[in-house]
This record gives structure tokens, C-alpha cells and sequence, in this order.
């Protein structure tokens, strides 16, 4: 049936057996991960056309964010893309630090980088035991999740949540990290190492995983451009496009690691490269963990800064600052100079953009997310044709679409 | 050879299209051209197949409703932004085309860069812009009989809101008078 996928055929004749069919998958199914709806066309087995129609969960974050302040917005970035909470915290964070025009303190940095990172295993570790799930392979998602509850115990330690983590602020960090913060991640990574390594044994070699996943959904080099799809479904095509080495942000130029790339573009090679970024997110992390310096995590201007929670409560002039910070109206607020920006950073899905118009006052005049599971999920319909229905979930769980972030 | 950096980008486009270029910036590293919605998708089918400028990358397409917005440089009340990213040149470049009010009508980049399907139905579904021979012009993520266009400057945050658009719900509130 795959042989139908061949380029140039064209789904055009008479349904002389009667055996085309239209089936509606979602908006509420178990292998949606989350509230997508999908319109299949179908002859027989083999599916002709998919329609995605997403929207369920729209929440108006863009609106949101024109009425928000821009340390108010944090809050809501977390629930754009929850299975990686702390990536887009600090994608946003960067984003109105590019605007400001400010860098942050090295320790600052190096932290964000470490918490990115450890938040990348999490999402990443989650899509390939849902993709081992989706094939059967159900001892994988619960060695995986074994591995995701570590992570999410050491975020809950840093940030105070598990999940709504809005750990950074605006030039820097809401607090520091704890005092056995090394310690604690030095173990969860000695774990997880182990664990990457079972999955390989377990999935990788696996004929059955391997028969599902090779030659599914494969989207060339072409058209993954052409379709301006991003991060590991991008790079399983063979292209090394990674925001983290062509502009590097929060010092990862002074980190070495790869950017694997894999060149069959499909269902394995996204397996594969979302295996081979968490060996390098962890090596990134030792590097990180080795050269954490000390000093302040917010930068110094008390105009645009939050001040510190301890001196807000104890010091009369960083109450004042605070007040003026947070305060709602023209006169109060960080004021961001008059301009238009697109700052973007390398999150688990791709690359997530934040292009911020802002006309001076304190909250910006338009706040337009590019959310990388939208832009990676349209090509659904290509990829997918040609294939069988029972491919769905399996091809599904390699583009790892999150609900959130795709109707925002 | 060597890439081009943002100021022989814009001298490129410049000698290429001269009047049709309203006017430029630079802020924060990020080359900005403003034209008007007609001209737009001329530059843009020139920038994608350029052998010297070479934007093979559609990053991003969103909109901007300027009705509030207090600055010479803005045109129309309306801009469709795209952003693209150069391999060749390791740049961004973002042009922003301005629609007016009265007819906010732009034609689709679709037959140049597939990733404009779905960006594209999210700015004609947010601003009401319409985008000229797009094959699957509907609204992506509000209902399809939701009557207005939530991102406009001059919709409200909070209110009564979109229920009275929606026959259904007008007869069950009918009802429970």
C-alpha cells in the first residue's frame, strides 16, 4: 500500500467498489494527545487526504498578551506548550531582553541553560515513549515517565511547580537555584543516560518498531523546507538548521555539541535525531553544571527589573521600584524602547518565535507567537497520504503536536 | 562566497524594485522593508528564487492591526508581516506589506512557500485580511460562523463578546427570558 505514496500519483478515480469512506478521527481520542480533530479520506485501508482542523483550544494568548504586561505574560507561556514549560518561559524572557536590549548575567544565562536543556530530556524522553506506545511498545512510555517524574521533581525544586513552572522574569530569574541543585541533577542524569540507552536496546534494533516506522511518512528535504518546518523533524530531513548554533542566545556558543541530522526524513529518522539531541543535551548540561559561576542572576537596572522578593519586603526603595515596575497604566512599567523584534529560540518542537511590536508602553502593542506545532503540522496531509490508518497515531506522535501551543 | 549583510540586502532590493520600497530599518539586527500589498508577493517570489539573495525559508507570516499606533512610517491600518531566513547568507529579513482598510486584500504566497497555508487562513481568521487565490481560505482557529475578527485593535477584550453571533445561542437566550 505504501508504494500509492510514490510521487506524481494522483487519488483521482471512480469509486466504482464503494469502498471510499470519510472517518473523523478526534476531537477527543486517545491517540490525539490532545484536542486535534482529523477529517480522513479513505479508500479502504489507505488513507487519500487528511484534513486537519485544529482551534479547539484557543484561548486568545495573542490578545492576551496586548492587555498584559510583559512580566504578566511569563504566566501564560507556560500554558502554551506544557509538556516543555521552562523552554518557552525563556524563549519569551529572551525575547523582551532583545527588545530591551540588555544581557543578563552569566550565571543567569548558564542556569537557564541548564533548566532548557533538562526540559528538552523531558519533552523529548515523553515524545519517544508515546511514539513506543502508539506501536505497542507500552513498557517504554512507562520507562519514560519513570524518567519525566525525576526531571519534573527537580524542576518542582528549582521553580516551586511541576508544570506552571514561569520560572524566569525579565532580565534574569525569579529565584536561585537550591543548594544541592548539582548534586540532585547529577544524579537524574546518571538515570536518565541509563535510560536512553534501554530504550535504544529496546526500540532501535526492534523489527516490529522498525517495520512501523521506516518509509512512514517521509517528507523530503524539499518540501521540508518549502513547508518551513522546524527543529527534529527538520533536521531528520537533513537539514542542520538549529537556532542554538546559528544565533546562539544565553552563551550556548561557548558549549560544544552536534547537531545530528538524520537523511530519510521519516517516522525512524525523527526517532533517531530526538534520540541522539538528549545525548547532547546532556553533555551540554555537565558542561553547564562544571562552569556555573557564581554572582547575581538579574541584571542591575532597577527600572526594568523586578528587585528581589527579600529586599521588596525589607527595603523601602526596591518596594518603590517594584510598585513601578508592576503597576498597571503609562507611567509606571519597564517601557521598552519603540520598535519591532523577532527573537527566536531552539525549543523541543522547533524553533519558537516571538516577534514583539511595541509602541514604548509598558505592555507590548502586538504579541505574535510562532508556535513550532503549528507550522510543522501542516504538512500532515502530504505525509500522511498514501499511508494506512493504523499509521496515524504512529506518525502523530513523531510530529509531537501539542494542543496548547498549536491553537494558543 | 560571501553573504550578504543587511545593507547589501537592502542596495540589492533597492536597484531591483527602487520606488516600490517605501522605506527600510535596521533594529536589533533584523532587516525590515516596507511595502505596499500589491508589490508584495513580486518581492517575494524575487527573494525565494534569487540565486544571490536565496530565502528558501518562510519562518513566519502574522499580521498587525496599526489603528492605535502613533508613528509616520505606518501606511495602512493593516500589515501582513513575513518573515524569511537565508542559508546561504545566515539572515533574516522581514517584510511588512501594508493593506489598507478599505480593501484588505493581499494576494497568497502560498504558490511560492507551502508553509503559507495555515499562517496565512490565521491572518485572514484574526484581521479579516483576505489573501488572493489561496486554495482553503477559512477560518484555522475560531469557529467557522464566528462572526468578526478578534485581533483588531478595535475588539474588545471583555464584553458580552462574540455570543450574540452565534442563531443558536440567541434562541436559548430567547428562550430563558
Amino acid at each position: 500500500m505504501n508504494n500509492l505514496q510514490h510521487h506524481g500519483y494522483q487519488f483521482d478515480f471512480e469509486d466504482e467498489l464503494g469502498s471510499k469512506m470519510v472517518m473523523n478521527v478526534g476531537p477527543s481520542h486517545p491517540s490525539t494527545h490532545g484536542t486535534l480533530r482529523l477529517v480522513i479520506e479513505l479508500d479502504g485501508e489507505t488513507i487519500l487526504s487528511t484534513e486537519p482542523e485544529i482551534g479547539f483550544l484557543h484561548t486568545g494568548f495573542e490578545k492576551l498578551g496586548e492587555h498584559h504586561s510583559y512580566n504578566q505574560f511569563i504566566t501564560v507561556t507556560d500554558r502554551m506548550n506544557y509538556i516543555s514549560p521552562l523552554n518557552n518561559n525563556i524563549g519569551f524572557a529572551i525575547a523582551v531582553e532583545d527588545l530591551l536590549g540588555i544581557e543578563i548575567p552569566k550565571r543567569a544565562q548558564i542556569i537557564r541553560v541548564i533548566m532548557a536543556e533538562l526540559s528538552r530530556i523531558a519533552d523529548h524522553i515523553l515524545c519517544v515513549g508515546l511514539q513506543g506506545m502508539d506501536l505497542g511498545a507500552f513498557s517504554v512510555f512507562l520507562w519514560t515517565f519513570v524518567e519525566r517524574e525525576k526531571l519534573y521533581d527537580i524542576f518542582e525544586a528549582v521553580t516551586g511547580a511541576r508544570l506552571t513552572t514561569s520560572y524566569t522574569r525579565v532580565g534574569g530569574l525569579a529565584f536561585d537555584v537550591p543548594d544541592d541543585f548539582k548534586e540532585r541533577v547529577d544524579k537524574v542524569l546518571k538515570t536518565i543516560e541509563t535510560c536512553i540507552a534501554e530504550i535504544e536496546t529496546m526500540l532501535t534494533g526492534n523489527r516490529i518498531f522498525i517495520d512501523r516506522c521506516q518509509g512512514i511518512a517521509v517528507l523530503s528535504k524539499q518540501d521540508a523546507i518549502n513547508y518551513g518546518v522546524t527543529g527534529p523533524m527538520l533536521r531528520a530531513s537533513g537539514v542542520s538548521y538549529d537556532i542554538r548554533k546559528i544565533r546562539p542566545y544565553s552563551s550556548y556558543e561557548d558549549f560544544e555539541f552536534l547537531v545530528p541530522t538524520e537523511t530519510a526524513g521519516d517516522s525512524f529518522a525523527r526517532y533517531l535525531v530526538r534520540m541522539e539531541e538528549m545525548r547532547q543535551s546532556v553533555r551540554i548540561i555537565k558542561q553547564a553544571l562544571n562552569n556555573l559561576p557564581d554572582g547575581e542572576i538579574n541584571y542591575f537596572d532597577k527600572k526594568k527589573i523586578l528587585p528581589d522578593k527579600d529586599l521588596v519586603y525589607n527595603n523601602m526603595e526596591a518596594l518603590i521600584h517594584h510598585f513601578k515596575v508592576v503597576m498597571p497604566g503609562d507611567l509606571h512599567g519597564i517601557h521598552p524602547p519603540v520598535g519591532e523584534v523577532y527573537s527566536s529560540t531552539e525549543v523541543p518542537n522547533g524553533e519558537l518565535g516571538f516577534h514583539i511590536v511595541s509602541d514604548g508602553k509598558s505592555s507590548p502593542y502586538r504579541l505574535r507567537v510562532r508556535p513550532p506545532s503549528l507550522i510543522n503540522y501542516q504538512c500532515f496531509n502530504e505525509v500522511s497520504r498514501g499511508h494506512l490508518i493504523a499509521d496515524i497515531p504512529a506518525i502523530l506522535s513523531t510530529f509531537n503536536v501539542i494542543a496548547g501551543e498549536l491553537d494558543r | 562566497m560571501a553573504m550578504l549583510s543587511n545593507e547589501d540586502i537592502y542596495n540589492y532590493l533597492n536597484s531591483q524594485f527602487g520606488v516600490k520600497i517605501k522605506n527600510y530599518n535596521t533594529f536589533r539586527d533584523l532587516l525590515t522593508i516596507d511595502v505596499y500589498s500589491e508589490d508584495a508577493f513580486h518581492i517575494i517570489s524575487y527573494i525565494h528564487h534569487n540565486q544571490e539573495l536565496d530565502f528558501p525559508l518562510l519562518i513566519d507570516i502574522s499580521g498587525v492591526d496599526y489603528l492605535e499606533y502613533n508613528d509616520d512610517v505606518v501606511l495602512e491600518r493593516f500589515a501582513v508581516i513575513y518573515i524569511f531566513y537565508s542559508f546561504k547568507n545566515d539572515r533574516r529579513i522581514k517584510i511588512r506589506a501594508f493593506v489598507p482598510e478599505s480593501n484588505p486584500v493581499i494576494h497568497s504566497i502560498y504558490s511560492e512557500y507551502k508553509g503559507a497555508l495555515w499562517t496565512e487562513r490565521e491572518v485572514f481568521d484574526m484581521y479579516g485580511i483576505h489573501f488572493k487565490s489561496h486554495p482553503n481560505l477559512k477560518r484555522l482557529l475560531t469557529p467557522e460562523d464566528f462572526g468578526s475578527h478578534p485581533l483588531r485593535k478595535d475588539y474588545p477584550l471583555k464584553g458580552k463578546g462574540e455570543r450574540s453571533n452565534f442563531p443558536k445561542y440567541n434562541i436559548y437566550d430567547k428562550m430563558n427570558k
